[in-house]
């Protein structure tokens, strides 16, 4: 998810050769519901979204996160794949 | 005049760690040859760094050497300099190429943070020599300047990688509650609703965008 409009998410698509869709909320409608909107954060001083991963299980409820402090910081396929599983651990 | 000289244990150990990183004995695809990498360079820099020793001591006996200039005796100078500068250019132009196949590497630059404490180690080996030389050694100060440039430019690594992008705290979605519906388009330009994942794990992620 990301503020780019559908045609520069066509081409980043395309020269990433990615396998999962990229939705573009341009006024920023779902990353606000979200709470992860960044005010004057972009290169113009718009606002963007801050770097994020939401895990939200089958039942659509928000199960884990991980919101940037440092947007250089991102978390590893690792650490996401270990919160993927745990969505499946016995003991929730 | 040519010189022999017997191979002396810091180059056997700079052969060796320079040996394992290009074939690690017994290596089994994937996962351990990327840790004996991730291993290696502390003990190529820890050889490089006693080599460095054992040259300048032996320059002390070689003669013709004139005191007034820039001898084999700065050479910790000068490599602490490199290593510590190497180690910043390497972040740069390795890992924000290569981000995605070393993402640990990307996020807390410990290859890179072993090359800079080396190198300012280095940087202070050839300090203390320095202050042994004579008052009028252009040495003495050489060694100083370099190791000052060798401090500056670690802190300006340091403030790149924790104060320049340190950002204030968004709240983020709370957990335990109902992930905030939304329709959206997609590259193709189609509308796409977070209902149409249910019955599946979804992972959203959030990018600050693309320029």
């Amino acid at each position: 998810m990301v503020v780019d409009p559908p045609e520069t998410n066509a081409t980043v698509s395309r020269e990433l050769a990615l396998a999962y869709p990229i939705l573009a909320d341009s006024d920023l409608a779902a990353v606000s519901a979200y709470g992860l909107r960044e005010v004057g954060g972009g290169p113009d001083g718009r606002d963007i979204a801050r770097s994020a991963s939401v895990l939200i299980d089958r039942d659509g409820i928000v199960r884990w996160r991980i919101v940037a402090d440092n947007f250089r910081v991102r978390p590893t396929p690792r650490t996401v794949l270990e919160a993927v599983d745990a969505l499946d651990a016995p003991s929730r | 005049m040519a010189r022999t000289a017997p191979l002396d244990d810091a180059s056997v150990g700079l052969c060796r760690a320079v040996v394992q990183v290009k074939s690690p004995t017994g290596s089994r695809p994937g996962h351990d040859a990327g840790k004996r990498l991730a291993i290696n360079p502390p003990i190529l820099a820890f050889a490089l760094l006693a080599r460095a020793g054992y040259g300048s001591a032996r320059s002390m006996e070689a003669p013709n050497t004139r005191s007034d200039q820039p001898t084999r005796r700065d050479r910790a100078a000068l490599l602490g300099l490199a290593l510590g500068v190497g180690g910043v250019l390497a972040y740069f132009l390795v890992v924000f190429r290569f981000a995605a196949w070393m993402p640990e590497v990307r996020n807390r630059a410990v290859p890179n943070w072993i090359l800079v404490a080396c190198g300012l180690a280095l940087s202070a080996l050839g300090v203390l020599r320095a202050r042994a030389r004579p008052a009028r050694d252009r040495g003495r100060i050489l060694a100083p300047v370099l190791a000052a440039t060798n401090v500056a430019v670690a802190a300006a690594f340091a403030w790149i990688l924790y104060g320049l992008p340190a950002l204030p705290p968004v709240p983020g979605p709370p957990l335990g509650a109902p992930a905030p519906d939304f329709t959206l388009t997609d590259q193709s330009g189609h509308n796409v609703r977070l209902a149409d994942f249910h019955g599946a794990p979804l992972l959203l992620v959030f990018y600050r965008g693309h320029w």
